[in-house]
C-alpha cells in the first residue's frame, strides 16, 4: 500500500491519495495518467493488469487501486 | 424511474371516482388552456409582424405576385397563376392593348397548387374575373412526397398564423405599424408580369417526341387541384389550363397527365409547347434564360395568343373605350417600356442573387428584381 | 434541414409517441424498432442493409463469444491450475479471432464506404510519384446514415461481450433496436450497451416527468439551433469561402461564430434527440458537460461530444496502451531514459493512435489528420510539462486551484479549441494556415467597429440574437456547473414556471428562429460524419 501511495504520487504530485475518494468523479485520475499509473503498477508490482480492469470502480481512490491489484496477483 | 412512475400513478389514481373524472378533466382544460394560450400568441403576433401594405418595402416577400389587392374592386377579367413561368409568359399590359380587357398575372417562382388554392382565395375576397387560367407547370413542381405535405402544411400555417410567414420582420417592423391593420396601396405596373427583354438562346433544336406515358399527380397536388376546381365552380369562374413553352420542365408524359385531368374535369387544356409555330416562337429570340422562361419577345406571342381565344370566348367588353381606364393603361404602358429599357441596360441584376446564397435570401432579391 | 423536414420528423415522433401508448407495456419495444427501421428506410433507401450486415454480424458474434465462455466455465471446475491456464489461453485465443471477425466485417464496411476513395486517391498518387502508371479507380460510395456512429457502438457492444462486461443480447430483435434506436441514428450519442438496451426493451408507462422533460428539452435544442445556431452561420459561411477578401479581424468574428455555430448545432440537435428518447422514457448518454469551462485542452475533450471520447478511452486507447508491444515499448524507454518516459512513451504512442482514429472519423481528407494531430500535440506539450508546471507553481507560491489560474487557464483553453475549430472548418490545412496567418498579423481593432461585420449575412439585429441567446446558454451552463439543472427544475417546477419556459421558448423559435422563405436550410453538421 505504500508502495502505491509512492507511486500515485509520482504520477500526480500534489495529492494526498490516502484522503481522495472520489479520484475519477473529481477529475485527478484521468485516462491519460490512468495508463500512467497501470503501465507502472504492471511493472513494479509485477502483475498484470489489463484493460478489463480499467473500469471507473477501481480507480475511485487508493484501496480501490490496491484491491485491484491484489486480484490481478491471484 | 419505477418509482417516479409510481408517485404519478399514485396521483392519478385518487380513491373516488367522482374526483377522479375531475382530475382528469383538469388536465385536459389545462392541456387546452396551454395550447390555447400558444395560439393566441401566434396569432397576436402574426397580426403584429405581417406586413401593412403589400409591397417589397413593406415586408412582402412577393410582392408581384399580391398587387392585384390594390387594384379596385371587381376590375380584373381575367387571373392568371402559377409559378415563374406565369408571371414571365402573360402579359396583361400587352393583351389590354390588343382586345381591351383588364387581367393580372399573379405568380411567384417554384409556387406550388397549393400555394395557386390561397391565392385564389385572397383574390375572390374583391374580384370577381370571368376567367382563372392555371399556368400548369407549378402542377408537377413538387419532388418525394415528405416535402409535397411539408408544402401543403406550410401554405397552411402561412395563411392562418402569419408569423411563419413573416417571423423575420422583427427586424424591421415599426412599432406604429404593429397595431393598425392592413391597408393595400401598391399597384404593380406591369399587372403581375416581370417585364425582361433579356435574350440568352436556347442552342440547338426542340424535339418533340409523342409519347403515350402519363405524369402521375400526386396526391397532395390533387386535392388541391379539385379544391381550385371547386373554389371557381362555386364562384362561376370559368377554369382554363395553360403550359407555356418551357423547354426544361415539360415533357410529354406532363402534358398527358394533366390533359387526363383536364378531360375528366372539362377544362381546356392549351399547351402551347405544342403550338410553337402557331405562335410563331423563336427560341434564339423569345426566351431570357436558354428556355426555361420567356422574355418579354415569347410573352407578346404568347399573350396575344391566349388573349385572343379568351376574348373569343368570353366575349369580353371592350374597354379601352373608358377614358379613365386608357389613360391609366397607358401610363402603366410607360412603365413597362421603362422596365424593358431597364433589363436591357443591366442584364446583370440576376446574379445578384445567386452570389448571396450566404442568407439564403433569393425568394427576398426576386421579388426586388 | 429544411423547415418541412422538422414538421415531418416531429410528426413521426408523434406517431410513434401515440402508437407506443396503445401497445402493451411488455410489448412497447417493438413500436421502437419499427419506427427506426421506418426511419431508417425512408431516409436511406436499400443502404439499409448495410446496417443489417451490422446488426446479424453482432449479434452471432456476440453469442459466439457468450458461448466460448459458458464452455469454459463450465469445464474450469474439474481442472487442475496448469490445465485451466492452457484451457483459459486456449478459448482467449479464440474469443479474440471472433471480435476480430465482428471489428473486421464492421469498421471494414466503415472504413471501405467512408475511407476508400480518398486512400486510393493518396496511393495512385504516391504510386504514380514513384514512376508508375495508373491508379485505383475512384467509386461513387453513398454513405449510409449514422454508419459512423452506430458501427462504433456496435463494436463496443461486441468488445463488452467479450470483456464479459454484458451478457449475449439473445433477441435479434432486441440487439437491432440498441444500434438502430432512431433518435440516436443521425447524430448518436454513441450509446453502450449495458446503459441503454435495458431502457430500451423495458417498456415505460407515460408520465408527466417525462413528456415535460422531453419537451422543454427539444425546445431548448430547438432554440439552440434555430435561433443561434443558423443564424450564427452566415458570416461563418461568407467568410470561410471566400477569406482572403476580408480581414484578420473578419476572420477571428468568423472562427468565434463558427465556433458559436458548432457547438449550438450539435448540443442543441443532440437536445432534440435526448428529449425525443426522454418522451419515451429514455435517458441517451450525455454528449456535452460545458465544454468552454474546461481548464485544458485533454479537459475539454471530456467535456465534448463525450461518447466518442470514452469510447476511444475504453475500446482503442486502453487496450492499445496495455498491448503487449505497447508494454515493451515502456520497458524499453523506462531503460533508455527514466520512469517518468517509461510511462510516457508508450502513453503518447497510444494517444497519437488514439487522435489519428479521432481525426478521420470525421472525414476522410488529410485536414482532419492534422486536426487529430493538433489536438495530440497539445495534449502531449501539456503532460509533457506537467512536472515542470508543478514545481514551478510550488515555487511561486501562485494557487493553481484559485480562481484566478482557473480563469486564465479557462481563456488559454478556449483560445486554443477556438484555432482548433479554425481548422476544423477551414476548406484545407493550406487555408487554415493562412488564416491562422491573417488572424495573428492583420488581426486590427478598429474594425470591429467598422460597417463591414454587419454586412456579411449576419447582421447587427442578428448579432444581437445571438449574443442574447449565448448569454443565456451562458447563464445555464454556469448554473449546471454549480449543480443547479435548469431544464430539469423546469420539468418539474410549478405550472407558471413551465409555461413560462416553454410559452417563451416556443415564440423565440417560431419568431427568431432562421427559418422560412429568406433562409437557406443548414443541415446538422455532425449527421454528416
Amino acid at each position: 500500500m505504500e508502495d502505491l501511495i509512492k507511486l500515485l504520487n509520482e504520477v500526480k504530485p500534489g495529492v494526498d491519495f490516502t484522503k481522495e475518494n472520489d479520484l475519477i468523479g473529481s477529475g485527478i485520475l484521468d485516462s491519460l495518467s490512468i495508463i500512467q499509473l497501470v503501465t507502472r503498477i504492471n511493472d513494479e508490482f509485477d502483475v498484470e493488469i489489463t484493460p478489463l480492469d480499467l473500469v471507473p470502480e477501481n480507480f475511485q481512490s487508493a484501496e480501490t487501486i490496491y484491491a485491484m491489484i491484489q486480484n490481478a496477483e491471484d | 424511474m419505477e418509482n417516479e412512475t409510481k408517485t404519478v400513478e399514485k396521483e392519478a389514481t385518487p380513491a373516488a371516482s367522482g374526483s377522479k373524472v375531475w382530475f382528469y378533466s383538469k388536465k385536459v382544460i389545462r392541456t387546452l388552456c396551454f395550447f390555447l394560450v400558444i395560439v393566441i400568441l401566434l396569432l397576436c403576433s402574426g397580426f403584429a409582424l405581417k406586413p401593412k401594405n403589400n409591397s417589397h418595402k413593406d415586408g412582402v416577400i412577393y410582392e408581384l405576385s399580391w398587387g392585384f389587392l390594390a387594384e379596385p374592386a371587381n376590375s380584373i377579367d381575367v387571373f392568371f397563376a402559377g409559378n415563374s413561368d406565369n408571371f414571365a409568359s402573360f402579359s396583361p399590359i400587352e393583351m389590354w392593348r390588343a382586345y381591351g380587357f383588364q387581367s393580372y398575372t399573379s405568380g411567384f417562382g417554384r409556387e406550388r397548387v397549393m400555394d395557386v388554392y390561397y391565392y385564389l382565395q385572397d383574390m375572390l375576397k374583391t374580384q370577381h374575373p370571368k376567367v382563372v387560367v392555371l399556368e400548369t407547370d407549378c402542377i408537377f413542381y413538387n419532388i418525394g412526397r415528405a416535402e409535397v405535405i411539408g408544402g401543403a402544411v406550410e401554405r397552411m400555417l402561412y395563411r392562418y398564423m402569419p408569423v411563419f410567414e413573416y417571423h423575420d420582420r422583427w427586424k424591421d417592423v415599426k412599432w406604429e405599424d404593429m397595431f393598425r391593420m392592413p391597408e393595400y396601396t401598391w399597384r404593380s405596373h406591369t399587372h403581375g408580369q416581370r417585364a425582361s427583354a433579356e435574350v440568352t438562346p436556347f442552342e440547338g433544336e426542340r424535339k418533340i417526341v409523342p409519347s403515350d406515358k402519363v405524369a402521375s399527380i400526386d396526391k397532395v397536388s390533387l386535392f388541391y387541384l379539385e379544391a381550385i376546381c371547386k373554389l371557381c365552380k362555386d364562384h362561376d369562374i370559368d377554369l382554363v389550363f395553360a403550359y407555356v413553352p418551357c423547354i426544361k420542365a415539360w415533357t410529354y408524359a406532363k402534358h398527358n397527365g394533366i390533359q387526363k385531368f383536364a378531360d375528366e374535369h372539362g377544362i381546356e387544356f392549351i399547351d402551347y409547347n405544342l403550338m410553337e409555330k402557331e405562335i410563331g416562337l423563336d427560341w434564339t429570340n423569345d426566351t431570357r434564360d436558354k428556355g426555361t422562361h420567356m422574355n418579354v419577345y415569347g410573352a407578346k406571342k404568347v399573350s396575344l395568343h391566349i388573349g385572343r381565344y379568351l376574348a373569343d370566348k368570353y366575349q369580353f367588353k371592350d374597354l379601352r373605350s373608358d377614358a379613365a381606364l386608357s389613360k391609366s393603361w397607358a401610363n402603366d404602358y410607360q412603365y413597362y417600356l421603362k422596365e424593358i429599357q431597364e433589363s436591357k441596360n443591366k442584364p446583370e441584376v440576376k446574379d445578384k442573387s445567386e452570389s448571396k446564397d450566404t442568407s439564403g435570401a433569393q425568394g427576398k432579391s426576386e421579388s426586388k428584381k | 434541414m429544411t423547415y418541412a423536414a422538422y414538421m415531418n420528423f416531429f410528426a413521426f415522433v408523434g406517431i410513434a409517441f401515440l402508437v407506443y401508448l396503445i401497445v402493451p407495456l411488455k410489448h412497447r419495444w417493438v413500436t421502437l424498432l419499427a419506427a427506426g427501421v421506418v426511419f431508417y428506410l425512408v431516409l436511406n433507401g436499400f443502404l439499409t442493409a448495410f446496417l443489417a450486415v451490422t446488426v446479424v454480424s453482432v449479434f452471432f458474434c456476440a453469442k459466439q463469444l457468450e458461448k466460448l465462455q459458458n464452455g469454459f466455465n463450465a469445464k474450469k471446475k474439474e481442472l487442475s491450475k496448469d490445465e485451466r491456464k492452457q484451457l483459459k489461453n486456449a478459448v482467449t485465443n479464440k474469443k479474440k479471432a471472433v471480435v476480430a471477425l465482428a471489428v473486421v466485417i464492421n469498421l471494414g464496411i466503415l472504413v471501405f464506404l467512408k475511407y476508400y476513395n480518398f486512400f486510393a486517391g493518396q496511393i495512385s498518387a504516391l504510386w504514380q510519384v514513384c514512376g508508375f502508371s495508373g491508379s485505383m479507380p475512384v467509386l461513387r460510395l453513398l454513405l449510409p446514415l449514422g454508419i459512423s456512429y452506430y458501427t462504433l457502438q456496435a463494436i463496443g457492444y461486441v468488445v463488452d461481450v467479450y470483456r464479459g462486461r454484458c451478457a449475449a443480447e439473445k433477441n435479434l430483435g432486441k440487439l437491432a433496436l440498441f444500434i438502430s434506436f432512431f433518435p440516436q441514428m443521425t447524430e448518436g450519442p454513441i450509446g453502450r450497451y449495458q446503459d441503454l438496451a435495458p431502457q430500451l426493451t423495458q417498456g415505460h408507462r407515460y408520465t408527466n416527468e417525462n413528456f415535460t422533460g422531453g419537451m422543454t428539452l427539444i425546445l431548448w435544442g430547438l432554440f439552440k439551433k434555430m435561433v443561434i445556431s443558423d443564424r450564427a452561420s452566415f458570416m461563418a459561411n461568407t467568410v470561410f469561402k471566400d477569406y482572403e477578401s476580408y480581414s484578420g479581424t473578419m476572420v477571428v468574428v468568423a472562427v468565434i461564430l463558427y465556433t458559436i455555430q458548432l457547438y449550438t448545432d450539435f448540443s442543441g440537435c443532440i437536445d432534440i434527440m435526448s428529449g425525443t428518447a426522454r418522451l419515451f422514457g429514455i435517458r441517451l448518454a450525455d454528449n456535452f458537460r460545458q465544454p468552454f469551462f474546461a481548464k485544458s485542452v485533454a479537459e475539454f475533450w471530456r467535456r465534448w461530444h463525450i461518447t466518442l471520447g470514452t469510447w476511444f478511452q475504453d475500446y482503442v486507447f486502453y487496450p492499445v496502451s496495455l498491448s503487449t508491444p505497447f508494454t515493451k515499448l515502456s520497458k524499453a524507454s523506462q531503460k533508455h531514459f527514466n520512469k517518468f518516459f517509461g510511462a510516457f512513451v508508450p502513453t503518447a504512442a497510444a494517444l497519437l493512435i488514439v487522435w489519428l482514429g479521432t481525426g478521420l472519423w470525421h472525414g476522410a481528407s488529410t485536414k482532419y489528420i492534422v486536426y487529430g494531430l493538433y489536438y495530440f500535440l497539445l495534449i502531449m506539450l501539456g503532460m509533457l510539462f506537467e512536472p515542470l508546471a508543478v514545481k514551478l507553481f510550488a515555487k511561486t507560491k501562485i494557487n493553481r486551484k484559485g480562481k484566478l489560474w482557473g480563469g486564465i487557464a479557462t481563456v488559454r483553453t478556449v483560445l486554443l479549441v477556438l484555432i482548433g475549430m479554425m481548422l476544423f472548418r477551414a476548406g484545407n490545412e493550406g487555408d487554415f494556415f493562412n488564416m491562422l496567418g491573417m488572424a495573428v498579423t492583420k488581426f486590427n481593432v478598429t474594425d470591429l467597429f467598422s460597417k463591414q461585420l454587419f454586412e456579411l449575412g449576419t447582421d447587427g439585429p442578428d448579432f444581437l440574437v445571438i449574443f442574447i441567446g449565448v448569454v443565456l446558454m451562458l447563464v445555464v451552463a454556469i448554473l449546471k456547473e454549480r449543480g443547479h439543472d435548469v431544464l430539469k427544475s423546469v420539468a418539474t417546477g410549478r405550472l407558471p414556471l413551465k409555461w413560462a419556459v416553454m410559452i417563451g421558448l416556443i415564440m423565440a423559435v417560431v419568431i427568431f428562429g432562421a427559418y422560412g422563405a429568406s433562409y437557406a436550410p443548414v443541415d446538422p453538421i455532425y449527421a454528416q460524419f
